[in-house]
């Protein structure tokens, strides 16, 4: 059944008749930034007498069919001016247009500077911009810009705690947001643990959240997707800049290799606290860095070619004996083609590698342990701009990946190690998605898909056949089945339907619905609440069922004061089933036997999410609250009975907000409130042998105190800048501004003094609280040429 | 795993704090506990049964009386333990008809107490000799590790995968039992992953046996006049796993990295009641292990 209906779907992909009934001309071509050549994603192209348009996709495309005849067409992009051109169509029309952020004159158009409705017209809703330009200019903890710090703050997003990189999408877990730069993924996005992401803003220049309503060319996590686009470069002209910090330094190079035909970027940055350590003569040392590069060549307008690459890695090394380190490395090739004017296609090559290594250096107990994720994705994504009411996206994506739990290696002869590798294990993963935007009548537009996806745990791998297969604590092999290279082990198929509606009200208000189901076949190992570096992912396999999300979300839309203040409030509720779990006391790191540990079962969440946002004027930012519960039920955990997920927060409220002052100097500020994430602490205690035993009676009973935090910060432009070929700025932050001891944890043990001796007989308990950060100022210093 | 997070957590959290703060904690049903860790010596075999108290509570374990403890071994004999002080059953072994000697003998425990009855099974299982105990000097090797005598005992595993072992240490006749000290073997490696098979202990276990100090920060060497016995208790499997899970909650060292910890989790138990509608819960651990010691001197 399931594929009956797929094959009529792609069928009426492939042969959409052709409607002739009345001559169309299509106009099409690209929105830029005027000064750097980038590409507008998501721009307004509007056919102002017909009130239709269209918006820019990923890669900045538009695409129009329409009758022959007289038409304005209005160009337009948040931040940006306004552009209106007059066309006499006749033809098909190729119009690649560049938008000014400040006031030109041009010929034959008109420039205006309106804010746009965006936030009621379009079908998307569930769904965030980051402004790159806000986040830098807001405070930073110590003083570097993180887009992820500013997702935390966004409605429906909870953080577990400060100084994390994790977030919590909609009662999803933190595996459960799928996180791309340049469209492949990154697994870890952390460094130093959580306390900054992996993504420098230097050369981010777009980035954006799907928590619902999630269009069906993404695929392949239960939650969120989160999309980071790195600058193609200014073709213009070369330029750069620079910034110190108080922990870090970063450069980033871009210009044009043939003026508006191709262009570089290149940006790299590099912490270096360790230099002064080791100055300092301290053997424990701490680095961290990340380089982008990424070049473009636009052949011609049907033909593009980028080609992007990150990596970043951590490395610690503890006076030589000790060091671990972690990173991702990922490489995007693109290729933007034309078949025709209205159909347009992106071909991705992806690849993607997650690792990390422990090291110990000493005669009898010195090993090695590495472990690795390494995928390559093959995608084919495809526009079709039908006509002015339809908009059909269609392609396919392939992908392969290696999982590599671990493998210990000796580093010396006398070792009491011995080498040992934990199997490897392999999956494809296919998916067929198809997707129209239709616009049916003035009022009512919808979004309707639906993703295939065909996922395959694959040899090569010898599948342990257990007695009990839960049984984690004598676990009991009967049988071994072994498979050879890409033979098939175990194949999961689901259908995803996506859909979205928009209803607009009147001229400034709309009502929205989604709903969306999405499957997820890697889970993430891990059962703290937040995860680490060194937890290992797994396919879905014949223990490892797919988990599955059904999510529905209503909301409501208003822009008000002539579309400069966007309003939404918006419902959710998510159910998702196989959510992956694991036994109490489960051993997840170098287990031979670790399908043993999976439990899986239920998870439900609801909230209520609202949002005024401010995007132009002098004073921009957003207020956003957010009212959640998530809780779970998963067999043998909690002795069966449901509990809250680990970073349940009942109540959230963030407010960001930037002032520009004067020419000089800007201000900004964060204020964040959360309600105390659940934690779970022993309701007594008992005896065994002499040693105090924890007696817990339930998972997450007990609730840490409310959490709240300001942060400020201002950006001065000195005054000498215009005569200058270079620009200077520094930015001011101080975090946590009235330091507040924010509870970060709280954990109990015996009663001990300040230097860790025991008090009394060892029988008091005491429970401590540890707070993370208090007041910190920071400054930066940042040059751009 | 631990330890990473521990060193990383001190170099990037500097500027963390902590202090204690008052929690109320849910007050919880006590439920009843059954510690009983019984062994083929002829020494006075004890089974407690105790009930949890609360978290802050710092009294004594509140001792259940009255209860009924017999042990049941395959043969079909029975060992009827009996109430000496409240909460305490015994048995004395000396003189008795029923020995525990048999390697490869299932036991089986039984408590009836306040109309519920508490079972749980356990195996004698095999224990290698100890070859000997040695002191060996040693150079301060860091400040957790000072110079001095450093003691370890020699012993080798028997060949065949699957003997899981608790190590004690009497220093000068005093069992070392504070959490740091417990030492548990899986054949001759720390863990099942190991696959360390029918060799001599691996070295960090041999060495377990030199205590810390009371404050867990310092290795305390022997010195002229200090005697070392060393026991190695044969346990099950799932004795095993126990102990290995209040290895890692009793040395929870709380603080950053919890959040990337596991939820603190009850540690098994092998202890069952056989009414699977009861309310009454229980937590403890049934072991008959198989003894080897030996001690020495320093001189």
């Amino acid at each position: 059944m399931k594929y009956t209906l797929l094959a009529v779907a792609l069928a009426a992909v492939f042969f959409v008749p052709e409607i002739k009934a009345q001559e169309k001309v299509t106009i099409n071509g690209f929105v830029k930034d005027a000064e750097n050549g980038e590409e507008l994603i998501g721009a307004t192209v509007v056919i102002k007498e017909l009130g239709t348009g269209t918006v820019t996709n990923v890669y900045g495309f538009y695409a129009v069919s329409i009758p022959p005849g007289k038409y304005t067409m209005q160009y337009s992009y948040i931040g940006y001016f306004t552009i209106e051109k007059e066309f006499d169509l006749t033809s098909d029309v190729e119009f690649n247009v560049e938008l000014p952020v400040e006031a030109i004159q041009m010929d034959d158009i008109v420039i205006t500077d309106k804010p746009i409705d965006a936030n009621v017209t379009d079908i998307k809703m569930s769904k965030n911009e980051l402004d790159i330009k806000q986040v830098k200019k807001l405070p930073a903890l110590f003083g570097e810009p993180d887009i992820i710090k500013m997702i935390q703050m966004l409605p429906g997003v909870i953080t577990a705690g400060e100084g994390t990189s994790s977030f919590f999408v909609r009662g999803g877990s933190a595996d459960q947001n799928l996180i791309l730069i340049d469209e492949a993924p990154v697994y870890d996005p952390s460094h130093l643990f959580g306390l900054f992401s992996v993504f420098n803003a230097d050369v981010i220049k777009d980035s954006e959240l799907y928590r619902g309503g999630i269009p069906s060319r993404y695929g392949g996590r239960l939650s969120s997707i989160l999309e980071v686009r790195t600058k193609d470069g200014n073709n213009k002209k070369f330029g750069g800049n620079a910034g110190i910090g108080l922990l870090a330094s970063r450069v980033m190079l871009e210009g044009p290799i043939k003026k508006d035909k191709s262009s570089f970027i290149v940006s790299a940055r590099r912490s270096y606290v360790d230099v002064f350590l080791r100055a300092a003569g301290e053997k424990n040392l701490v680095h961290f860095y990340d380089v982008n590069a990424k070049v473009n060549w636009k052949h011609n307008n049907n033909n593009r070619f980028f080609l992007a690459i990150y990596t970043g890695r951590d490395v610690f090394n503890f006076d030589d004996q000790f060091g671990f380190d972690w990173g991702n490395a990922t490489g995007t090739f693109r290729w933007n083609h034309l078949f025709n004017e209205r159909l347009f296609s992106n071909t991705s090559i992806i690849a993607s590698n997650f690792s990390y290594k422990l090291e110990q250096d000493d005669l009898s107990a010195g090993f090695e342990w590495k472990s690795d994720l390494k995928e390559l994705t093959l995608k084919e994504d495809l526009n079709y701009f039908m006509n002015s009411t339809n908009e059909l996206e269609f392609g396919y994506h392939l992908t392969y990946r290696q999982f590599s739990p671990g493998r210990i290696k000796p580093t010396s002869r006398t070792s009491l190690f011995a080498e040992t590798k934990l199997d490897d294990m392999f999956a494809l993963d296919h998916a067929l998605y198809l997707g129209n935007k239709q616009k049916l009548s003035e009022r009512l537009s919808v979004r309707y898909g639906v993703r295939l996806s065909i996922f395959q745990n694959i040899g090569n791998q010898d599948v342990y056949i257990y007695d009990d297969p839960q049984d984690n604590i004598d676990p009991t092999r009967i049988d071994t089945v072994s498979y050879g290279d890409f033979e098939n082990i175990k194949t999961y198929v689901n259908l995803e339907p996506r859909i979205s509606a928009r209803y607009i009200l009147n001229a400034n208000s709309s009502i929205k619905a989604s709903y969306n189901r999405m499957a997820q076949n890697t889970h993430l190992i891990s059962s703290g609440t937040v995860p680490i570096p060194f937890n290992t992912w797994s396919p879905s396999s014949p223990y490892l069922e797919p988990q599955l999300a059904d999510q529905v979300a209503l909301g409501y839309f208003r822009n008000i004061r002539d579309n400069t203040i966007e309003l939404s409030a918006e419902t959710y509720y998510k159910d998702i089933q196989n959510v992956t779990d694991f036994a109490d006391n489960a051993q997840l790191f170098f287990n031979d036997d670790l399908s043993t540990e999976f439990r899986q079962g239920d998870s439900w969440s609801y909230g209520l999410e609202l949002m005024a946002q401010k995007k132009e004027g002098l004073l921009t930012g957003f207020i956003s609250y957010t009212w959640s519960k998530t809780e779970r039920d998963v067999p043998q955990v909690n002795n069966d009975q449901p509990f809250l997920a680990n970073y349940d927060r009942r109540n959230v409220l963030n407010v960001v907000a930037t002032y520009e002052f004067n020419d000089q100097w800007s201000f900004g500020g964060n204020f964040t409130y959360s309600t105390g994430r659940p934690l779970t602490v022993p309701a007594g205690r008992y005896e065994y042998e002499d040693y105090q035993v924890d007696y817990i009676t339930e998972r997450n009973g007990y609730s840490l105190p409310d959490f709240h935090r300001m942060d400020l910060s201002a950006t001065y432009v000195p005054r000498n800048n215009k005569n200058r070929k270079w620009q200077s700025s520094w930015s001011f932050s101080i975090y946590n501004v009235y330091s507040r001891k924010n509870a970060f944890t709280v954990y109990t043990r015996t009663r001990q003094n300040d230097d860790g001796d025991i008090i009394g007989d060892g029988n008091e308990k005491e429970a401590r609280q540890v707070s993370l950060f208090p007041i910190l100022p920071s400054i930066t210093y940042n040059i751009t040429f | 795993m631990k330890k990473t997070l521990i060193i990383s957590t001190m170099i990037i959290f500097s500027f963390a704090c902590e202090e204690e703060i008052d929690v109320t904690l849910r007050e919880a049903p006590p439920a009843f506990v059954v510690d009983a860790w019984i062994d083929n010596t002829m020494t006075m075999q004890t089974v407690l049964v105790t009930r949890t108290q609360a978290y802050f509570d710092s009294s004594t374990p509140p001792p259940v009386s009255g209860a009924t403890v017999t042990v049941t071994d395959s043969n079909g004999d029975t060992i009827n333990f009996d109430e000496t002080e409240p909460g305490v059953y015994s048995w004395n072994p000396e003189g008795g008809s029923v020995a525990i000697e048999t390697i490869g003998t299932t036991y089986d425990l039984r408590v009836e107490v306040e109309g519920e009855t508490f079972i749980a099974s356990s195996q004698l299982n095999r224990v290698p000799v100890i070859d000997s105990i040695k002191f060996t000097f040693k150079e301060e090797q860091n400040q957790f590790q000072p110079e001095g005598f450093y003691g370890e005992f020699l012993a080798t595993d028997p060949v065949g995968p699957g003997d899981t072992y608790w190590i004690k240490a009497y220093k000068n006749g005093e069992l070392q039992n504070n959490p740091f000290d417990l030492n548990v073997a899986f054949d001759a490696g720390f863990n099942e992953g190991g696959n360390i098979d029918g060799v001599v202990f691996i070295q960090p276990i041999q060495d377990a046996v030199t205590p810390l100090n009371e404050d867990l920060d310092e290795i305390v060497p022997f010195v002229p006049g200090d005697s070392l016995y060393v026991e190695i208790h044969s346990i099950t499997n799932e004795a095993f796993d126990f102990l290995q899970q209040v290895i890692i909650q009793t040395q929870r060292d709380g603080g950053f990295d919890e959040i990337f910890a596991e939820p603190l989790e009850n540690v098994s138990s092998n202890i069952i009641n056989t009414n699977p509608d009861s309310e009454t819960k229980v937590v403890g651990f049934f072991n008959v292990a198989a003894i080897e010691g030996r001690g020495r001197r320093l001189e």
